[in-house]
């Protein structure tokens, strides 16, 4: 197993089979600060990364580092204070790609049935409606509720309604799949079914994939690629996870990855690390 | 059944203190059954001056209607407005509280001199009285928003128009509802006490002429009949409104 630790400041690692030929979206030198009173609270600063399309990264951390921020910041929900995002070499604008969010919660229009929070996505989106039913059957089977398209959200289990939110989010076949920390408010029983299932999605997809965690088993098990942020926002370790897919939870391999991953977080908590 | 039978025990516990009571002092508080056969008796053979007490209440219920609707369009309106800017929120969230503090009666006396002893006065002042009721739940409402849905909206690029046929007006659903139905309660009360001053129709005017008269078998018969109009309205038409339009409830 490869992995590559690099300071402040990860460059792209090299990520086995994906090599150079993979289009990328870079990120260099972001940062975000926010306004709190008198004093400037500084979520993370010269934040630089890349993003191999196709592939699955996590971004994961302590609770408060930045993670969700980042997040936003990738969406354009938040403008950064400084940093370039380049495509495949071309300066582009924050959130100007065509990319989806799940959120933590399923966040659905409890008023609307499934398969409408569904359509409500598309007309954002303006995909033509001709297209509407056909999208809405395909990513609703997807996530395995070809039979809840009438159902009220509210009618559904944590786990069901969070499988809304992916198919919605997928129905709009986005460049990019962001998600905010989706499994975190579930029971371990449906997040690890969910888990499953995303796998199996990103498979059929070839979604490019950004994941926010403060689960280092489930980053592990999910990612191709491991970002870690320190609790003050610093990107201090970028792990290439190459264990062979199918992946099943409690691999040897993957938890010794997550072991030696834990054990580099908390050197680096205590000062000891390089 | 449970509902049903709860319905049935308060139904009764109303009419044995209304009876307890009227046999402590049946002068002024006539028994349930006096009161109920002369709601029949004005209802099938007319008030003095001929006209049924149905067409008194049909009166009254039409301007409860109507001043209904609009102290609810405005709320909604006035509601939306300050939603959408900032500037009309600071003003209404300023006079709304001296909005709802003048006395009824001095609003439908004002009213009446302004625009004469007519039903647009009642509907007027009923409808100036109760607004502001209706606004501050709608108002509420608006705010009650999970601000995680306009997030979600926004990443899915909805636009304005999607954005308020789907989230902002379906979420003021529950807040609508809630404010008809405290508005039913407010407004007819504020058009009696409007027809009471100087109109010649409707269930204040009656009211005024049996006080009058002291009377008060047919005054207690007038109440209870608008109660029932009013219990009517809120059985049969909001409550099966309310289940289809919250159909999504769990």
């Amino acid at each position: 197993m490869e992995t590559t630790v690099s300071s402040n400041g990860a460059e792209a690692a090299n990520t086995g089979q994906e090599t150079d030929t993979q289009p990328e979206i870079e990120f260099s030198g972001l940062r975000k600060s926010f306004e709190n009173g008198d004093e400037t609270v500084t979520v993370f600063s010269d934040l630089s990364f890349s993003i191999t399309q196709g592939s699955f990264t996590s971004i994961m951390g302590p609770s408060g580092c930045g993670k969700s921020t980042l997040l936003n910041v990738i969406a354009g929900l938040l403008e950064p204070d400084e940093g370039t995002i380049h495509r495949d070499g071309v300066q582009i604008q924050p959130g100007n790609f065509f990319y989806a969010y799940v959120f933590q919660e399923p966040r659905l229009l409890d008023w609307r049935t499934v398969g409408e929070n569904i359509e409500f996505a598309l007309r954002g989106k303006g995909i033509p409606p001709e297209e509407h039913d056909e999208r809405i059957e395909r990513y609703l089977e997807m996530v395995g509720l070809a039979d809840d398209v009438d159902s009220y959200p509210q009618q559904l289990s944590g786990g069901m309604r969070q499988r809304v939110g992916i198919a919605r989010a997928l129905a709009i076949d986005p460049d990019i799949l962001l998600m905010d920390e989706p499994f975190s408010s579930l029971d371990e029983f449906t997040a690890k079914e969910l888990r499953q299932d995303l796998l199996e999605i990103w498979k059929e997809t070839g979604k490019t994939i950004v994941f926010v965690t403060h689960n280092s088993s489930e980053a592990v098990f999910l990612s191709d690629t491991v970002l870690i942020l320190d609790g003050d926002g610093e990107l201090f370790d970028h792990l290439s996870i190459d264990a062979p897919r199918p992946r099943e939870v409690g691999d040897q391999a993957l938890v010794e990855t997550e072991s030696r991953l834990m054990n580099r977080f908390f050197r680096h908590l205590d000062g000891t690390d390089e | 059944m449970n509902r049903t039978y709860r319905f049935a025990v308060s139904v009764v516990a109303l009419l044995v203190a209304w009876v307890a009571l009227s046999v402590v002092d049946p002068e002024l508080f006539p028994p349930p059954w006096v009161v109920a056969a002369l709601a029949v008796d004005l209802t099938l053979y007319g008030d003095v001056g001929g006209r049924s007490a149905l067409y008194h209440v049909g009166i009254t219920f039409g301007r409860v209607l109507l001043a209904t609707g609009i102290a609810l369009l405005l709320a909604v309106g006035i509601g939306i407005a300050m939603r959408v800017n900032e500037n009309v929120a600071r003003v209404f969230e300023t006079w709304l509280p001296i909005w709802m503090t003048p006395p009824d009666v001095v609003v439908i006396l004002i009213v009446m001199v302004l625009l004469g002893f007519n039903t647009v006065a009642i509907v007027t002042a009923v409808s100036f009285v109760c607004t502001p009721f209706a606004l501050v739940s709608i108002w509420e409402g608006m705010q009650d928003l999970d601000p995680d849905l306009v997030e979600m909206a926004t990443t899915f690029d909805a636009d304005r128009g999607l954005l308020w046929r789907s989230v902002y007006l379906p979420h003021l659903m529950s807040y609508v509802f809630a404010s008809l139905r405290n508005l039913f309660g407010m407004t007819w009360k504020v058009a009696v006490i409007g027809e009471v001053f100087g109109i010649t129709n409707g269930v204040g005017a009656r009211i005024r002429y049996w006080f009058l008269q002291s009377n008060v078998e047919e005054v207690v018969a007038y109440a209870a009949m608008f109660t029932v109009v009013v219990l009517l309205i809120e059985y049969a038409v909001l409550k099966p409104l309310e289940q289809r339009a919250f159909a999504w409830r769990a």
